[in-house]
């Protein structure tokens, strides 16, 4: 007799398919940590790797255009580009996306940087907790996924705005024409008080 | 009491001036002016050394006043200006010692000289050598005139008999034919055993062979006198002899001096040596006692120590009858104490009989340690002009001290305050040393933990996140697997899948454990490399021990009694987290340390840790005192240095007491433990008032 059915494995396999919305670049020069990261977030998010600044930038290039960076979390001591440069660099070229910098190095200054610079949601102190890590990421994912609504709303508010315009435009042509019929008719005084009354 | 001296004499000066003679060599003068007077002094008294009288007198102008002290048995000089043959003839037919014409100054000295002779002859035993009944008493007469102390005998064998008897005989006077032994036998004899100089013998003899002499003088005689010899001579040659004799003996005191002085010297140099040699106190305290006591009666022997800063007398050394006491203070102010007088005045005390000390001080105190005593020397410790203490032997004894001690003294207290100066500036410059050793140890700690924190975190983090990345999937796994079974799966077979997982699940946590321990410790190395002045303040410092007593109390509420005594409360610019840490380290190492002693002795030991703060120039003590197991001198020396600690492993990283060391070394104090084994240990904490100074906020930002 069968210990395992197949319909079951079926059933299961569908209800932990999550959709994964989000898509995270992780940015780390020691292998290790880019396989722990990844597998702290791969459950619940897309995961991008890349083992140094440059790399970083590259991936960031080549994406499809439709497809979205969340958010960006980077290791800060690393040969060539530290976090902080890399932030500082991504702050301006997308601005949205979340930064977070982990590092096991605290000293005071490169935590003033990475605020200052870098602009960045967090600072994580390594070594962390996976339960807390993944808090701030959910926290920070919020963040994103508000400002994007903002972003949404803002938008829809500009197209409304325009569309409000455009019936203007279309009811004043319709007014002005009414006007000509209306001199055309000879009704001159009648004519003037309405334009009184518009003005 | 003084020897009495008569004089007789009408002239007034001249009288003066005997009294004068007399009062120079240590005689008390009587003075007669006439003859009558005299009868009067000796009616009261005879009991004269010498007479000096003049020889004719007012009313006794033929020297009957010489004939009438003679009889009355005293020895006499005859002073007289007449110098005829005649008187001079009258004057020596009568038994005197000597006579002296007072025709010049010379004539005083002449009296002074005679009268000292014949007080320094009365000590000189000289020996009579003669057959002849007539011619011994001739000599001893004459003799005792000049107040020599006399032995007779009547041949050489009887001669050698009585110098047996009496071998502090200086002088022998020998005839040279005797039955049994002639003179020059005994000469020979005498000089077998003693030599000239420690024997004077002069050969007398009647004959006129001229040869006798050479023959004397070549068997070891000084010198020889010709019978019947002139009274002045005789006395001339015997004075001339002993003064030969005296003149040796002086000769030989005199170079036996320098012989101890030369002993004294190389025993002081060699004391010097040995005391200046060491650097230890210890040891130069109780070498110093061990010289001192081996050349004096050092009953009571203290050695303390000048603190100008305390104003007092630090006793380090204090011993009495060869037994060690306490260490005592003196304060500077007791000002009827004797080492405070020395030490104030910068001068030796020396004291030899009982109550001299008031010539120091107002009153006699008993002393602060040890019994009184009587004879004392109090010796000022100085390295050029700096006074650096005192030191003091005494005894029970009058007058216990001789003058070569007490330059033996001196010289002691010399070479020693050298030796307790030179130990001084060694145990500054070794704590200086410590210290900079310690500060060294912590800076490049504080280097090593910077590059190196980041390098154990990297590792530390992608194991520590990956044992919980791993245990996260074990579980989804464990999960899927019991939900993929079908329902009527055998327990049994469900039971195996848990006895597989929980194992998994535990080798998980040790790791995590693991991993989270070493988090831990980098953590607490961090602690050095930090640099945020974040949270800078001016505080009460008793806010901040009451807040993190009260914290420490909760858990240790029964191990001990928190007792608190703040005297003082300033307000200090500091860290107060970094200063509570500290506090709270300290109070929890001072709670485990009474554990570890009812431990031990069970529970009954009633724990009680005791905070202070007191003020101090300029500077706030804060001290934390217990009554636990304490700790000895090993585990005290490496108490501040990184990861030493005596707790079981794991328990504690050792880096508590280094970071609080850190922590007030930032602050500007400083950090000092005392502790007695099984007694208890007191931390004392001194912070300046200033707090933090303006360099350490630039350096710091």
């Amino acid at each position: 007799m069968a210990i395992f059915k197949k319909e079951k494995l079926e059933k299961l396999q569908s209800q932990n398919r999550q959709e994964k919305k989000h898509t995270i670049l992780i940015v780390d020069d020691e292998e290790n940590n880019l396989n722990v990261l990844a597998s702290v977030l791969g459950m619940s998010y897309n995961v991008i790797r890349a083992i140094n600044g440059a790399k970083a930038l590259a991936v960031i290039n080549e994406m499809p255009k439709d497809q979205e960076l969340s958010m960006v979390i980077s290791d800060q001591r690393m040969p060539e580009m530290t976090g902080v440069e890399l932030f500082e660099h991504l702050s301006h070229t997308m601005p949205d996306t979340m930064r977070i910098i982990v590092t096991g190095y605290t000293d005071v200054k490169s935590i003033i940087a990475s605020i200052n610079q870098g602009q960045i949601y967090q600072f994580v102190v390594k070594p962390f907790e996976r339960v807390e890590f993944l808090m701030i990421v959910k926290q920070a994912i919020k963040t994103y996924e508000l400002k994007q609504e903002r972003n949404n709303m803002r938008s829809q508010l500009k197209n409304q705005l325009s569309e409000c315009k455009q019936s203007h435009v279309v009811k004043d042509k319709k007014l002005e024409a009414a006007f000509a019929v209306l001199e055309a008719s000879g009704l001159q005084s009648e004519s003037q008080r309405i334009q009184k009354i518009q003005e | 009491m003084d020897k009495k001296l008569l004089i007789i004499e009408d002239s007034k000066p001249i009288a003066k001036i005997h009294r004068h003679i007399a009062k120079r060599i240590g005689l008390q003068a009587t003075v007669a002016y006439s003859y009558a007077e005299t009868e009067q002094v000796l009616n009261d008294s005879q009991d004269f050394f010498c007479a000096v009288i003049d020889y004719s007198l007012p009313d006794a102008l033929n020297g009957e006043a010489i004939d009438y002290v003679v009889e009355a048995g005293i020895p006499v000089i005859v002073m007289t200006g007449m110098t005829s043959n005649e008187i001079r003839d009258a004057i020596l037919k009568r038994p005197v010692i000597d006579y002296i014409p007072k025709d010049n100054k010379q004539a005083y000295l002449y009296l002074q000289q005679l009268l000292t002779q014949l007080m320094r002859n009365e000590h000189i035993k000289v020996l009579v050598v003669d057959d002849s009944v007539v011619s011994r008493s001739f000599i001893s007469n004459q003799l005792c005139r000049h107040n020599y102390n006399v032995y007779e005998a009547e041949d050489g064998v009887d001669a050698l008999k009585v110098l047996d008897e009496h071998p502090d005989i200086k002088l022998v006077l020998t005839d040279q034919q005797m039955p049994n032994m002639d003179g020059i036998t005994l000469t020979t004899r005498i000089r077998q055993s003693r030599s000239k100089e420690e024997l004077v013998v002069i050969g007398i003899s009647g004959t006129n062979d001229a040869s006798l002499t050479a023959r004397f003088i070549k068997n070891g005689a000084n010198d020889y006198l010709h019978k019947p010899f002139c009274t002045e001579e005789f006395n001339c040659r015997l004075m001339h002899n002993i003064q030969y004799l005296e003149n040796i003996e002086t000769i030989r005191e005199q170079t036996k001096k320098v012989e101890q002085r030369n002993r004294d010297i190389a025993v002081l140099s060699e004391i010097g040596r040995q005391i200046t040699a060491t650097l230890d106190l210890e040891q130069i305290l109780s070498q110093v006692y061990q010289h001192v006591n081996s050349l004096m009666d050092a009953y009571i022997f203290s050695i303390g120590l000048y603190r100008p800063e305390q104003e007092l007398i630090e006793f380090k050394l204090s011993i009495q009858g060869g037994v060690r006491q306490a260490e005592y203070n003196m304060s500077m102010n007791d000002q009827n104490r004797l080492a405070v007088w020395c030490i104030t005045n910068c001068q030796e005390i020396i004291i030899t009989k009982s109550q001299e000390g008031l010539r120091y001080v107002k009153t006699i105190l008993k002393p602060l340690s040890g019994e009184s005593t009587v004879s004392l020397i109090y010796q000022p410790l100085l390295v050029q002009d700096r006074l650096i203490g005192c030191l003091s032997v005494q005894s029970l004894q009058t007058d216990a001290y001789k003058d070569h001690q007490f330059d033996m003294v001196r010289t002691i207290a010399a070479s020693a305050a050298i030796a307790l100066d030179n130990a001084e500036a060694h145990r500054k410059l070794k704590d200086s040393q410590n210290q900079l050793v310690m500060q060294e140890k912590m800076a490049s700690l504080g280097t090593l933990t910077a590059g190196v924190a980041h390098e154990i975190n990297n590792p530390t983090n992608f194991a520590h996140v990956s044992a919980q990345n791993l245990e996260v999937d074990l579980q989804r796994f464990q999960t899927f697997l019991y939900e993929l079974v079908v329902d009527e799966t055998d327990e049994e077979i469900l039971d195996s899948f848990k006895r597989k997982f929980d194992p998994l699940f535990k080798h998980l946590a040790t790791i995590k454990d693991g991993t989270g321990r070493i988090k831990g410790i980098v953590k607490d190395l961090q602690a050095f490399t930090r640099h945020d002045m974040a949270g800078q303040k001016k505080v009460k410092i008793v806010e901040c021990l009451e807040s993190t007593i009260k914290l420490v109390q909760a858990k240790y509420r029964e191990t001990a009694e928190f007792v608190t005594e703040f005297s003082v409360d300033p307000k200090i610019e500091c860290w107060p987290a970094q200063l509570n840490q500290v506090f709270m380290n300290l109070l929890v190492n001072a709670c485990q340390a009474i554990l570890i002693k009812q431990q031990e002795i069970g529970k009954a030991h009633q724990g009680m840790v005791m905070v202070k703060t007191l003020k101090n120039k300029g500077e706030v003590v804060i001290s934390f005192t217990d009554n636990g197991c304490g700790m000895d001198s090993e585990t005290l020396s490496k108490l501040f240095e990184p990861f030493f600690t005596t707790k079981d492993v794991g328990e504690g990283t050792g880096l508590g007491l280094s970071i609080s060391f850190g922590i007030i070394q930032k602050h500007k104090g400083e950090i000092v433990v005392e502790s007695i084994l099984s007694q208890g240990t007191t931390f004392s904490i001194r912070l300046p008032y200033t707090g933090i100074d303006a360099q350490a906020r630039r350096s710091g930002i």
